[in-house]
C-alpha cells in the first residue's frame, strides 16, 4: 500500500526483534558457503517486519514467518538499530499477518539500507543447496 | 523457447547495448593491437551474440565487437541481469512487481562503458520498488549503483575502514564511479 505514513509506535520496546524474510535474490554466498545479504533487503521505504513478540503472544515460533517461503532465510534487526538510522517502527497487522509491522522511512540514499542490513543477524540461516 | 526471451530484449534495446559494447571493446582493440593491425588491413566488427538461460526462459543478447575475448565480469553481469527479468511476481515474497526491463537496459547501458577488461564482476540484485542495484562488496568497500524508477541513477560509496561515505548522481559521476570500480579490481 504505498503513500501511506506511518509515525514511531513507542509502544514497541527497542529491543523487539523485526523479522525480515530474505528471499535468494538478495542473498550471496562466501567462499565458505557463508550467507550475506544485500542492502537490497533493507531499502523499501514501506519495509515489512513480522514483530516477534506478537508471534510469540500467539504462540508462534520465528520460524514461522517463512512456513510457506521455502528457501528464504529469516534475519532480524531491533527496533533500536532501525530508530537510530531514523526510521520509525509501527504496527500493521494485515489479516493474514497479525504480527506485521512496518520499518518507515527513507532508505535508498545516505547508505541506510546498508546499515540497516549490517545489524541484521540470522534467525533462520540459509542453506546454499536448499536455494532452488 | 527463445522467443519468449528475445521478445523482452528488443532490437533497439540490443542495439544500444551493442553500441556501447562496440565502443568499450573497440578502445581495447585499438590500444592492444594498433600496432598489429596495418593501416591496409582495419578491423571490421562483427556480430556476435550470446544466450542466457533463466527460470525457463532463453535471451539471446547481441552485440559487435571484433571478436576479441570477453572480459570476466562479461557473463556473470549479463546472467545477472536475465536472472532479474525473469523473476516471478511477488519474488520478494512482500508484494514486489516485476522488475521494470527499461530499468534493466538502463543499467547496461551505463555500466557497459564504466568496466575495465579486469573488472570485478558486481552483484546484480533487484529493489522491491521494481528498480535494481549493482553492488561490490570488496577490500572494505561497499560501491552501490542504484537505479530506480522515476528517479536518477545513483551510486553510494562506503570505505569501511576510514569512514569515509558518499553519494553521486550518474552519468555526472561517471567519472568518479570509473576511478572507484577501477580501484576495486
Amino acid at each position: 500500500m504505498p503513500g501511506r505514513v506511518f509515525e514511531d509506535d513507542p509502544s514497541i520496546p527497542g529491543d523487539e526483534r523485526l523479522l525480515r524474510r530474505i528471499p535468494r535474490s538478495w542473498i550471496d554466498w562466501d567462499e565458505d558457503g557463508t550467507p550475506a545479504i544485500s542492502s537490497a533487503a533493507f531499502k523499501h521505504e514501506e519495509l515489512s517486519v513480522n514483530l516477534e513478540s506478537v508471534m510469540v503472544r500467539d504462540g508462534r515460533p520465528p520460524a514461522d514467518a517463512i512456513r510457506n517461503y521455502a528457501g528464504h532465510g529469516l534475519a532480524a534487526i531491533t527496533a533500536a538499530h532501525a530508530r537510530s538510522l531514523n526510521q520509525a517502527v509501527a504496527r500493521d497487522p494485515q489479516p493474514e499477518e497479525p504480527a506485521h509491522g512496518v520499518v518507515y522511512g527513507r532508505k535508498k540514499s545516505g547508505g541506510v539500507g546498508g546499515k540497516l542490513r549490517d545489524g541484521a543477524t540470522w534467525v533462520v540461516t540459509p542453506l546454499q543447496s536448499e536455494i532452488g | 523457447m527463445p522467443a519468449l526471451g528475445t521478445a523482452e530484449l528488443t532490437v533497439q534495446e540490443r542495439g544500444i547495448l551493442s553500441t556501447s559494447a562496440s565502443a568499450v571493446y573497440l578502445d581495447g582493440f585499438s590500444r592492444v593491437d594498433r600496432l598489429l593491425v596495418s593501416a591496409f588491413q582495419q578491423p571490421v566488427p562483427m556480430l556476435r551474440t550470446r544466450k542466457y538461460y533463466s527460470r525457463g526462459q532463453a535471451y539471446t543478447i547481441e552485440w559487435r565487437d571484433h571478436g576479441q575475448p570477453l572480459p570476466a565480469w562479461f557473463d556473470p553481469l549479463m546472467q545477472g541481469f536475465v536472472d532479474l527479468l525473469t523473476l516471478p511476481p511477488n519474488w520478494d515474497s512482500y508484494g514486489a512487481g516485476a522488475i521494470d526491463p527499461r530499468i534493466v537496459h538502463d543499467a547496461m547501458n551505463l555500466i557497459n562503458g564504466l568496466l575495465g577488461p579486469t573488472t570485478a564482476a558486481p552483484r546484480v540484485v533487484p529493489l522491491s520498488s521494481g528498480g535494481i542495484q549493482l553492488e561490490w562488496r570488496r577490500q572494505g568497500v561497499d560501491l552501490e549503483i542504484v537505479f530506480d524508477r522515476n528517479e536518477q541513477p545513483f551510486f553510494y560509496y562506503r570505505n569501511r575502514v576510514s569512514g569515509d561515505e558518499s553519494e553521486h548522481v550518474l552519468p555526472e559521476s561517471s567519472g568518479l564511479l570509473r576511478t572507484i570500480i577501477g580501484n576495486l579490481a
